[in-house]
């Protein structure tokens, strides 16, 4: 019996949140295409130029709101009841927040492409970050909101099931994948205030005509407040993926699952009072936040250093269980021929990398020398464009089957798609990073100015536009091999012979057991991250309002 | 709690990267004397920029011996000077900038260097500069601000000595 | 600011945006530009210029004026008009209005540039074209967003565009006690055109300013009072439009959109015995001013670029599903031929129960325990890591970061 039998209910809201993000995840995928090509000036004929930046909102949007949105609903859907043994306490919760979060995108896809549609008079032109003065239309903030409350709600049905398991399983550990979920979602909770609070209290009202300005610096600091840990909210579930599942595809176990906790842990804590490391060239904010900023981003470190150990090990010891020998040649015996393993195995090595690029990023005084330039992007298509969706992909090799009692169709294109990806994003990161060193900007249509000449770290301009170009294309290539399989196992017929694939996930090698009771104390770990988020924000605030909420202001500019 | 040996290296030898990093950054600060830019620029109207004592009439003058301050005003798609014309400033001088946006959040970078800040309405970006060698860069404005976003640029051009005239 | 100001602009943009990314997908099917035989083949310059008609007629005037930050381009990013014909000889007057932020006018090959882009409005640049010939010119901020123009010295030309000055309408003697008549100004071709209320005139500022313009049909007036000569209000003659009770508030503004061609006389009533009249000219009459001002505003042209576009995002979208199905039909089955089989599984002939078979648990060949395993390859890789981390950081601060010159230190 698969998942699909065992949690009916709960199978049909997952194959819900999985069907709109891979939706998503195509028609976001192409508009990047359009941009690899068009800002490398190698073919410009899908939009002009003016338009690229209605593209370029889509491909955020569509990709980091609605992509990553619906998977992480669905997967930790799965992961929850799987964990507890439990199907989802409330159906009519479950697709209440699942409605909400469909509507809002729909509004905010709607705002986004009437853009490219002259006739109506509305547009979205603000991209992921909307930062004011920009102004988009009502709906597309109303759309934003609507997802970000949608997947609060989803939130609390995971709680809520949580409880009802305590109750029957008084004084247990919480089951690793649920504790992941929950940490998950309290950072969430916590990070998402202050998005709500700008699209609510200042967008909303700013974009109906109800209040004539706001004070663009405020409302970028509540956006960035929220925009750190957004990422987090990314990586986590492909953490979740990598510490859970990833040693049970290698064919071994979870190395330590004290050491799991506490990297969640660290996340939940450190996750927020960091958003001002993505301010660090703002005037108006000083540099003693900034440099606070700084110090605990660089602490954030510490829990991804240490899940690239975790990680690994547990992925060694899958490999000497098969017969895997030597310093280095266990890597070898792993099973790099099924593409659940490959794609996770693939994101994590590229997120060591990104990693590294992000640790340039957080250095205050050295983000002068790439904030805003082609480096940003590179570095981020290694993050959440391949840590993140590289790892949804390969999961889903792994989980449709069990969420649609379909074995996996098409495994000749499932085999390559995890390779021609990591390849592809190789090619299109590399140069991208170069590209940035040599002051390329970033969010740009056109990158080649007449009055500015851009000169090369390492290689020449060509040969970086070209990586570029070829990388996304090959990025796309893969991401359509990836929808032909899930279309394929969609649609193939449920029952025929056995699924290739299992849900068991063996006991980590060192269980829960191992670490104090009070990790599990989730209310500790939130009180403890208010405050540090009231050390790190509560200053700069109150400095930025006390001169008015809305002041200094700017008037709206339609885009 | 049980961690394995080899993690506890790890850990410490993670936090020890960690430690190195602040320690190089806030070299890079106190050592080298690199300043972020903050607050000291002020704020400003922006729906009256064009009416501010300093940026009625945006552009290079100078201060003192070997001293200069420049004032730019960053608008849908053009930096003011910069665009039109050129920033001129002579070598072997140090310049302080004041950048503000007239209408939406912008960029301004000088390429190649380290000069690079936001241009946010209602805020003044003061950095100051140094500038060695007589040299010409290019200004981009890294930050979108709209439909022509693309087309914003300028240039900056640093003159030997001799051959400055003062002004913008 | 209000709702309405903002959908305004908001339709303003979109309206100028289509002009923008029809034009740029069509490649070149610039607006309407009325097929006569004489209008001047600009070699796709008024491709991306939403504002541009056609070539207005102008000759014939010792002086045209050419408003800087007309209405247009996503803005007030146009020249009104976009395209002008002139006599050789006549002095061009370009006058900013004082929108769409600062402006400059250069031409492309040289001849005349106006300097730095101000703002101001009533900033005015003048050249006189004494060489026949076709001279494109921009905006340099704007360059990109179309805001582009071209004078056309000499020739008529046949069609359309008849050879001298439109004729001056007939206006009975409704002018000759307005002393700041002179002529029909030509404010074709434009969106929206001013007119001042309390211009100088008549003895003191009892004057409409100009006092006679020409508008194409399907333009917006605006009156705006400029706070002199008293309370002012502007009446239709024949009632079409009513400004309400005479104010004298600097700033008030009124506004009425001419579809229909005509001639609309109207006067302010305290002042009309005093001379304070004037009238509006709509429509072409005689060849100034253009057609409908580009495409109908507000409807979707299916270009071959834009079909392109929507009809690759729906294929793109579809090709997956299409893909599938495709193969399905091909090989006949779902599977392909050779499909992984977990050891010791059962393939069923028939689908039978609904219910899905899981593959069996993996077995391992050699059971490694908690207390036998030390993860030493992954300790050689993460040291190699590290090492990388460090020598990576060390190049980028020291040598990229810190080698780099002018740098913010204060």
């Amino acid at each position: 019996m698969a998942y699909v039998d065992d949690y009916p209910d709960a199978s049909k809201l997952v194959r819900a949140c999985f069907g709109v993000s891979f939706v998503a995840l195509g028609l976001g995928g192409f508009f990047g295409l359009i941009q690899a090509l068009h800002r490398t000036n190698v073919f410009r004929g899908f939009v002009s130029s003016a338009d690229y930046y209605t593209v370029l909102t889509g491909h955020g949007v569509l990709l980091v709101l609605v992509f990553t949105t619906f998977f992480i609903a669905g997967l930790f859907t799965w992961a929850t009841t799987h964990s507890l043994e439990r199907d989802v306490p409330s159906l009519t919760l479950g697709w209440t927040w699942f409605a909400m979060m469909l509507v809002g995108t729909a509004l905010a896809a709607t705002a986004i492409l009437a853009g490219f549609v002259p006739s109506i008079d509305m547009s979205a032109d603000v991209l992921f970050t909307f930062y004011a003065p920009l102004q988009a239309h009502p709906i597309f903030y109303i759309g934003a909101a609507l997802i970000i409350v949608g997947s609060w709600i989803a939130g609390y049905t995971y709680f809520k099931n949580l409880w009802g398991w305590r109750q029957d399983n008084p004084g247990e550990r919480i089951p690793l994948r649920t504790f992941m979920v929950v940490t998950t979602m309290l950072m969430w909770y916590i990070s998402t205030i202050g998005v709500a609070i700008e699209v609510v209290v200042f967008l909303i009202p700013w974009s109906l005509g109800l209040i004539s300005q706001v004070d663009p610096l405020i409302t970028r600091t509540l956006f960035w407040y929220f925009g750190h840990p957004v990422v987090y909210f990314w990586l986590m579930p492909a953490y979740l993926v990598w510490y859970t599942v990833l040693p049970k595809l290698s064919g071994g176990r979870l190395f330590s699952d004290p050491l799991a906790r506490v990297v969640f842990v660290l996340f939940l804590l450190l996750s927020t009072p960091v958003g001002f490391h993505h301010q660090y060239l703002d005037p108006g904010i000083p540099e003693g936040f900034k440099f606070i900023a700084m110090t605990n981003t660089m602490f954030l470190l510490l829990p991804s250093l240490l899940t690239a150990f975790t990680v690994v090990a547990s992925m060694e010891h899958g490999a000497r269980q098969n017969g895997g020998t030597g310093r280095f040649g266990w890597l070898g015996s792993l099973p790099w021929d099924n593409p659940a393993f490959s794609g996770s195995a693939l994101a994590g090595l590229m997120f060591a990398a990104g990693g590294f690029s992000g640790m340039i990023n957080a250095g205050m005084n050295i983000n002068y020398l790439i904030h805003n330039t082609l480096w940003v992007p590179g570095h981020f298509h290694l993050t959440v464009g391949t840590a993140f969706a590289l790892t949804a992909m390969a999961i889903s090799y792994w989980l449709v089957p069990q969420i649609t009692g379909k074995r996996l169709q098409f495994r000749g294109l499932a085999l390559v798609q995890p390779y021609l990806w990591f390849f592809g994003m190789t090619l299109m990161s590399n140069a991208m990073h170069r590209a940035g060193l040599a002051g390329v900007p970033r969010r740009t249509a056109e990158p080649q100015y007449g009055s500015v000449d851009f000169s090369g770290v390492v290689g020449g301009m060509t040969e970086m536009r070209i990586q570029i170009a070829i990388g996304g294309t090959l990025l796309f290539v893969s991401l359509l091999l990836f929808l032909v399989v899930m279309a394929g196992t969609w649609m193939a017929e449920r029952g025929r012979g056995q699924l290739t694939v299992n849900g068991v996930i063996p006991p980590a090698l060192s269980g829960p057991e191992h670490s104090p009771r009070i990790i599990d104390n989730y209310r500790v770990w939130v009180a403890i991250a208010i405050g540090l988020i009231i050390i790190a924000y509560g200053p700069p605030m109150f400095d930025l309002v006390a001169d008015g909420l809305l002041e200094p202001g700017s008037p709206a500019f339609p885009a | 709690m049980e961690i394995h040996r080899f993690e506890k290296l790890w850990l410490a030898a993670g936090i020890l990267l960690i430690v190195g990093f602040i320690a190089t950054v806030t070299y890079g600060a106190v050592g080298e004397g690199v300043a972020m830019v903050n607050d000291d620029g002020g704020t400003i109207d922006p729906t009256k920029v064009s009416e501010d004592a300093n940026f009625s009439d945006p552009g290079v003058e100078q201060v003192g011996p070997h001293e200069y301050e420049a004032h730019i005003v960053a608008q849908q798609f053009l930096f003011k000077p910069g665009t039109s014309t050129p920033i001129r400033v002579p070598a072997n001088s140090t310049v302080t900038f004041y950048v503000t946006s007239s209408d939406v959040v912008h960029g301004f970078n000088i390429v190649g260097t380290n000069v690079n800040t936001m241009v946010i309405p209602g805020q003044v970006a003061k950095m100051k500069v140094r500038f060695e060698e007589p040299r010409e860069y290019g200004i981009v404005c890294n930050e979108y601000c709209g439909a022509g976003h693309h087309t914003m640029a300028g240039t900056i051009e640093v003159v030997p000595e001799d051959d400055y005239e003062g002004g913008a | 600011m209000s709702r309405a100001d903002s959908g305004a602009s908001r339709r303003a943009i979109l309206r100028s945006t289509a002009g923008l990314a029809t034009a740029a997908l069509a490649g070149g099917t610039a607006g309407s530009a009325a097929a006569q035989g004489s209008e001047p083949d600009y070699g796709g310059w008024f491709d991306d210029v939403s504002n541009y008609d056609e070539t207005v007629d102008k000759t014939g005037q010792d002086t045209v004026e050419i408003v800087v930050g007309a209405s247009g381009n996503n803005g007030n990013f146009a020249f009104g008009p976009a395209a002008v014909r002139v006599s050789p000889g006549t002095k061009v007057v370009w006058k900013w209005n004082g929108k769409g932020g600062a402006h400059n006018v250069v031409a492309d090959d040289g001849t005349f540039n106006s300097g730095s882009a101000v703002a101001d409005a009533g900033t005015t640049f003048e050249y006189t074209f004494e060489e026949e010939g076709t001279y494109k010119y921009y905006c340099v901020p704007h360059k990109a967003l179309g805001m582009k123009g071209a004078v056309v010295v000499g020739g008529s030309g046949g069609g359309g565009s008849s050879g001298g000055p439109p004729p001056e309408p007939d206006y009975g003697d409704w002018f000759s006690d307005v002393s700041n008549y002179d002529g029909t100004v030509d404010e074709t071709g434009q969106d929206t055109v001013e007119v001042t209320v309390g211009a100088s005139g008549n003895n003191g500022n009892f004057a409409f300013g100009p006092a006679a313009v020409r508008v194409s049909p399907g333009t917006k007036v605006v009156w705006k009072w400029n706070g002199k000569g008293g309370a002012h209000n502007v009446v239709a003659e024949d009632g079409t439009f009513d400004s309400g009770s005479a104010v004298a508030d600097a700033g008030t503004t009124f506004e009425y959109t001419f579809d229909e061609t005509g001639v609309y006389k109207y006067a302010c009533i305290p002042h009309k015995a005093l001379g304070m009249k004037g009238a509006i000219v709509v429509g072409s009459g005689g060849g100034g001013g253009g057609g409908e001002g580009g495409e109908p505003a507000g409807e979707l042209v299916w270009t071959p670029g834009l079909l392109m576009f929507a009809g690759s995002v729906v294929l793109g979208m579809l090709s997956p599903i299409l893909f599938s199905v495709f193969l399905r039909f091909k090989t006949g089955s779902w599977e392909r031929p050779r499909e992984f089989e977990p050891e010791g599984a059962v393939v069923d002939e028939k689908p039978a129960a609904p219910v899905a078979e899981e593959a069996p648990e993996e077995v391992a060949e050699v059971e490694i325990g908690h207390d036998e395993y030390d993860p030493f390859g992954t300790a050689s890789l993460i040291v190699v890591y590290f090492l990388i981390l460090v020598v990576l950081w060390i190049f980028m601060y020291f040598v990229e970061f810190l080698g780099r010159g002018p740098t913010v230190i204060g």
